[in-house]
C-alpha cells in the first residue's frame, strides 16, 4: 500500500478560470472575471502599442508617452489620477513593452466606477502641458540611468536585442536613446495619442469582486460614448533567418563579475515550439536538480547565478541564458560546457522522469498564479493582446502536457545551432 | 487644471469623478494555535480555493542573533541545510525538492530567520518528511560548505556594486554604530571561517523548536496542520538559550554627511536616515501615518516634489522599518548627480514642513486609505495572513494588533501627524549618504556640512 509520501505523479488538476467576454460598438474588447475572495477589483487596460510601434528617430516615445498619461486629461489634472486611486485606498502602475502598454488600478470593489471613469477620460482625451511634458522627459531619463546606465550589466541587457535582432522594431530599447527623448515633442505624444489610444486598440480586463451585468453597464456607460479614431498597425517583423554566429565582448565598469549572455532566435510566443522551449528552460536552469545548475554549480562551481527562457514578445522570440560566472572563472570552459549540454538536448530524448518534474514545476506555476485577482487579470488581457483571446489561459496546460519528448527534440536541434546564437561577453573594467 | 489643447469628445456625466465608497472591513482570519510538546508553536490558514499549501517555519533569531564574533553562522546555517543530510546528498535532496516542485527559500532577517515552502497539496505530505529530515538531521558536508564559500565570495561582492545597499550598509552602520542593529551584511573573511562545527552550534541555538512556529496556509485544516507536525517535527528537540540584547548607542547628537566613492556612477543615490520607534511602540501608528505623509506613496510629497516637479528623479520614496527595539526612517532616491545636494535640501525641507504644519485632511484621509487599502490587498493570500500572524506573535505584539489596525488609523488627526514628526523626525540628528562618483558631487554637498568619504569597501578616504 501506497503512503502519502509516495505519493507522486499523480494527475494534476488546474483549476479552470471562468469569465466573460464581450465587444462594444466601438471595438472595445471587455473581459468580465468575477471572484468573490476580497472585495477587491482589478481593472486592467492594455493598449495594443509598444516601442516596436515606433518610427526611427522617435525611439522611446511609447514608454514617454505612458508617462504622459498620468499628466492630465479633460476632467483629471496633473497626478490626480493616482490621488484619486490612492483617496479610494487602491494601487496603481502601468508599463511599457515592446508590444503593448498595460494601465492598471487595483480597488475596493465598490469604487470601480471610478476606476473606469479614470480610465475612460485619459483614454478619450489628453491635455498635457509643454512644461509637464518637458518634466516627464527628465524622469525618464533618470529612469534610464536607474535601471540600465547606473546598474551593473544595464547596458549589456539593451544592447542584447540590439545585436541579436535586424528588425529595428525589436532591436532598440523600449526606454530610447537619450537623444530620441530629447527630440521628442508634446506634438508628437498628442500624436501618439490620436493614433494608438482608442476603444478599438485595446483591452479591458475586469477581475475580482464584481457583478457582470452592472459592471458591464458602468463599462458602456463610459467607455461606449468614445469614438474609435485609432489608426494603430501592427508592424510588419522581417527577421530574416541567421546564417553566422554574431558575438561581441563588452567591457562594464560597475559590474564586478563576467557575465554570458546568449541569445538563439525562435518563433513568436505561444508557438508550439514557445512550449517547448519553456519546457527546456525548466530542465536547463530551474532548481538545483537542473542540468546546467547541477553542472555550473554544484559539479565544477562555476558559475555564480543562471537563468534562462523564451522572452515574451508577440513577434519574432528569442530564447535567452543569462549566466554570471565566478570571480577568477574562464569564460570559454563555461561556454564549451553549455554548448554540450545544449547539444545533447539536440541529439537524445529527455527522460520521462525528467518530463514529470517540469510538469510538476508547470503545475505549480499555474496554480500559484490563480491566487491573487491582479494576477488573472493581467493574464487575461495578455492572452487577449498576445493571441487574440483570453480563453488561452484555459488551453495553456494542455499545451505543454501535449508536448511530447519528440516535440522538444525537434525543437532543441532547430534552435541550439551555432549559426543561430547571438554571444554577448561582459568583462568587468573600463572601456 | 493645466492648461493645454484638448483632443475630446464629449462623454457622458465625466466632469466629476463617481464618489469615493468608503473602504471595506478587512476580514482578518481566526487563527488558531497548538504547541506541540516540544514548544514548537503551530498556526493554520486554511483556504481551498486552491490546492496548494505554503509553510513558514520561522525563528526571533537573525543577523543579530549572530554571536562569537563570526556574523555569517546565521545565513550559512540555515543555507546549507538543503546541502546534505545525514540520509540524503545535496543532490538527492534537490531531486527530492526539483521532482515534487516545492517552492523552497530561506531567510536571514535583522531578527528574524525562516525557511519556507509551498508546493501542491497532494505533495504535502512528502514535503514534510523531506523539511523535517533537514531540520532534524543536518550534515553540513565540507565538499558542499567549500561551494557556498565560494557563492558568497561572489554575492558580497556583487553587492558592493549596489548603489542602494551600499547607502544602506553606511547608513545603518552610521546609525548604530557597532550595535548590531548596524549589521546589513558581514565580511567575506566570515564566510572563509565557518567551519562545520560552528554551523552545527549555530544551527542548535539558533534553530530550536521552543520559540519557533510553524505556520500552514492553503489547502490544510487547523486539526491536520497540528497532527502532521506532530507526526513528523514532534521528534525534534532542542532548547534556544535566552538572548541578551546589547544596550541600544544614542541617537546621532548632529548631522552627519557621509559619501560613498563609486567611480564611474552616473547617478547618485542619496539616503537620509533617522532612528525611528520599535515595533508596537504607542506612537508606531502616528509615525507610520507621518511616513505616508512624507514619502510613502507616489502621491506623498517627497515625490512630487523631487520628481513630479524639478524632476530630478524617477522615484523618491520614504520608508520605516521596524525592529523589536528600535527602528530607522530612510528617505531614498536615485537622482541627477549634479543636484544630489539639492535633492537632500528638498528632502530636509520636506522634513521641517512636516514639522512646522500639520498635513490637510484631505491629504491625511488619502494617506489613511493608503495603507488601510495595502493592508486589505495583503490579506488577500492565505500566505500573507499567515505572515503577519508569524511576525506579530514572534515579536510579542498583542492579539487585535492587526484587528484593529485600520481602527488605530482612523484615531490619528493632522495635529498628531505635526506632533509626531517634531518627536521623531529631527533633521538634525539624520544621517546624509550620498552613494556616487565623488568628483561629480563632493564639492557640492560641501554645503550640506563636512563630508566624511569612504570607499565602497568601507574604508575612509579622507
Amino acid at each position: 500500500m501506497k503512503t502519502d509520501a509516495d505519493r507522486t505523479g499523480e494527475s494534476l488538476n488546474i483549476p479552470r478560470v471562468r469569465f466573460r467576454q464581450e465587444t462594444l460598438p466601438n471595438g472595445l474588447q471587455v473581459i468580465l472575471r468575477p471572484s468573490r475572495r476580497v472585495p477587491m477589483v482589478h481593472i486592467s487596460l492594455h493598449y495594443r502599442v509598444g516601442s516596436s510601434c515606433e518610427v526611427p528617430g522617435l525611439s522611446g516615445l511609447a514608454h514617454l508617452f505612458e508617462h504622459m498619461m498620468f499628466q492630465g486629461s479633460r476632467n483629471v489634472a496633473k497626478n490626480d489620477h493616482g490621488r484619486y486611486v490612492d483617496e479610494a485606498g487602491g494601487r496603481w502602475n502601468a508599463t511599457t513593452s515592446k508590444d503593448r502598454t498595460a494601465y492598471h488600478e487595483t480597488l475596493p470593489s465598490n469604487c470601480l466606477d471610478l476606476g473606469l471613469w479614470l480610465e475612460a477620460d485619459r483614454m478619450n482625451s489628453l491635455e498635457v502641458t509643454a512644461e509637464n511634458f518637458e518634466n516627464q522627459r527628465q524622469t525618464v531619463i533618470e529612469e534610464k540611468k536607474q535601471s540600465y546606465d547606473n546598474r551593473p550589466y544595464g547596458r549589456a541587457f539593451l544592447r542584447l536585442d540590439a545585436l541579436a535582432y535586424e528588425s529595428w522594431e525589436y532591436a532598440h530599447p523600449i526606454i530610447g536613446a537619450v537623444e530620441d527623448l530629447k527630440r521628442a515633442t508634446l506634438a508628437d505624444a498628442r500624436e501618439f495619442h490620436r493614433t494608438h489610444y482608442g476603444p478599438g486598440n485595446a483591452v479591458l480586463v475586469l477581475s475580482g469582486d464584481l457583478q457582470e451585468s452592472s459592471a458591464l453597464e458602468s463599462i458602456q456607460r463610459y467607455f461606449g460614448p468614445i469614438p474609435d479614431r485609432t489608426r494603430s498597425v501592427r508592424p510588419a517583423f522581417r527577421e530574416p533567418s541567421q546564417e553566422a554566429e554574431k558575438r561581441e565582448t563588452i567591457r562594464d565598469p560597475l559590474a564586478v563579475l563576467p557575465l554570458v549572455i546568449m541569445g538563439y532566435h525562435m518563433p513568436p510566443a505561444g508557438s508550439p515550439e514557445y512550449h517547448a522551449l519553456s519546457i527546456l528552460a525548466l530542465l536547463l536552469t530551474d532548481g538545483s536538480s537542473s542540468r546546467l545548475y547541477r553542472q555550473l554549480v554544484y559539479e565544477r562551481n562555476w558559475a555564480a547565478g543562471l537563468s534562462a527562457g523564451p522572452n515574451q514578445y508577440r513577434g519574432p522570440g528569442m530564447f535567452q541564458i543569462f549566466l554570471q560566472t565566478q570571480d577568477g572563472v574562464p569564460v570559454d570552459p563555461v561556454l564549451d560546457l553549455v554548448e554540450d549540454e545544449l547539444g545533447r538536448l539536440c541529439r537524445e530524448v529527455v527522460s520521462s522522469q525528467e518530463l514529470e518534474k517540469a510538469r510538476n514545476q508547470l503545475a505549480f506555476r499555474f496554480v500559484r498564479r490563480l491566487e491573487k485577482v491582479s494576477d488573472v487579470g493581467e493574464i487575461l488581457a495578455h492572452h487577449s493582446v498576445f493571441y487574440g483571446d483570453a480563453g488561452e489561459i484555459n488551453r495553456e496546460w494542455s499545451r505543454y502536457t501535449e508536448t511530447t519528448p519528440q516535440d522538444i527534440l525537434r525543437v532543441a536541434s532547430e534552435t541550439f545551432r551555432p549559426e543561430n546564437r547571438t554571444l554577448l561577453l561582459v568583462e568587468p573594467g573600463q572601456a | 487644471m493645466p492648461a493645454g489643447q484638448t483632443q475630446e469628445v464629449q462623454v457622458m456625466n465625466m466632469d466629476h469623478p463617481p464618489p469615493i465608497a468608503p473602504l471595506p472591513k478587512p476580514a482578518y482570519p481566526e487563527i488558531p494555535e497548538a504547541v506541540l510538546g516540544n514548544g514548537l508553536r503551530v498556526l493554520a490558514v486554511d483556504d481551498f480555493d486552491l490546492p496548494k499549501v505554503s509553510l513558514c517555519l520561522a525563528w526571533p533569531t537573525g543577523r543579530t542573533s549572530d554571536s562569537g564574533g563570526n556574523l555569517a553562522l546565521s545565513s550559512l546555517a540555515i543555507e546549507l541545510l538543503e546541502e546534505g543530510t545525514e540520509n540524503r546528498s545535496a543532490r538527492e535532496i534537490a531531486d527530492r525538492l526539483d521532482h515534487l516542485a516545492i517552492h523552497y527559500a530561506t531567510q536571514v532577517r535583522m531578527e528574524r530567520s525562516q525557511l519556507t515552502l509551498t508546493v501542491l497539496a497532494q505533495y504535502l505530505e512528502p514535503a514534510l518528511e523531506l523539511l523535517a529530515d533537514l531540520l532534524l538531521h543536518p550534515a553540513f558536508p565540507e565538499e558542499e560548505l567549500e561551494k557556498a564559500r565560494s557563492r558568497w565570495r561572489s554575492h558580497l561582492l556583487s553587492q558592493r556594486s549596489q548603489p542602494a545597499f551600499l547607502a544602506r550598509e553606511r547608513s545603518h552602520a552610521a546609525l548604530y554604530r557597532g550595535h548590531p542593529y548596524s549589521r546589513v551584511s558581514f565580511p567575506v573573511a566570515h564566510v572563509e571561517a565557518a567551519d562545520r562545527g560552528a554551523l552545527h552550534g549555530a544551527h542548535q541555538r539558533l534553530r530550536a523548536p521552543n520559540g519557533a512556529l510553524l505556520a500552514f496556509s492553503g489547502a490544510v485544516d487547523p486539526d491536520r496542520a497540528t497532527r502532521l507536525a506532530e507526526r513528523y517535527l514532534g521528534c525534534w528537540r532542542g532548547e534556544a538559550p535566552p538572548s541578551d540584547p546589547a544596550p541600544l548607542p544614542p541617537v546621532p547628537d548632529s548631522r552627519r554627511v557621509l559619501l560613498v566613492h563609486r567611480p564611474h556612477s552616473v547617478q547618485a543615490r542619496i539616503v537620509v536616515a533617522g532612528r525611528g520607534l520599535r515595533r508596537g511602540h504607542r506612537d508606531s501608528t502616528r509615525l507610520f501615518l507621518a511616513n505616508q505623509v512624507l514619502g510613502g506613496s507616489a502621491s506623498s510629497r517627497l515625490f512630487l516634489n523631487l520628481r513630479e516637479d524639478k524632476g530630478y528623479t524617477y522615484g523618491a520614496y520614504s520608508t520605516t522599518k521596524w525592529y523589536r527595539r528600535d527602528g530607522v526612517i530612510l528617505i531614498g532616491a536615485d537622482v541627477r548627480s549634479d543636484v544630489a545636494a539639492e535633492s537632500v535640501v528638498e528632502s530636509l525641507n520636506e522634513m521641517e514642513r512636516l514639522r512646522r504644519e500639520p498635513p490637510g485632511s484631505r491629504e491625511l484621509n488619502r494617506c489613511r486609505a493608503e495603507l488601510a487599502g495595502r493592508f486589505i490587498r495583503f490579506l488577500e493570500t492565505s500566505e500573507s495572513a499567515a505572515d503577519l500572524e508569524v511576525s506579530r506573535r514572534l515579536d510579542g505584539l498583542p492579539e487585535d494588533y492587526y484587528r484593529n489596525y485600520v481602527q488605530r488609523l482612523q484615531r490619528v488627526t493632522p495635529e498628531t501627524i505635526r506632533e509626531t514628526a517634531r518627536t521623531y523626525m529631527d533633521p538634525d540628528h539624520t544621517v546624509i549618504t550620498v552613494v556616487a562618483d565623488r568628483s561629480q558631487v563632493e564639492k557640492d554637498l560641501a554645503r550640506l556640512g563636512p563630508v566624511s568619504v569612504y570607499d565602497t569597501d568601507g574604508n575612509r578616504l579622507d
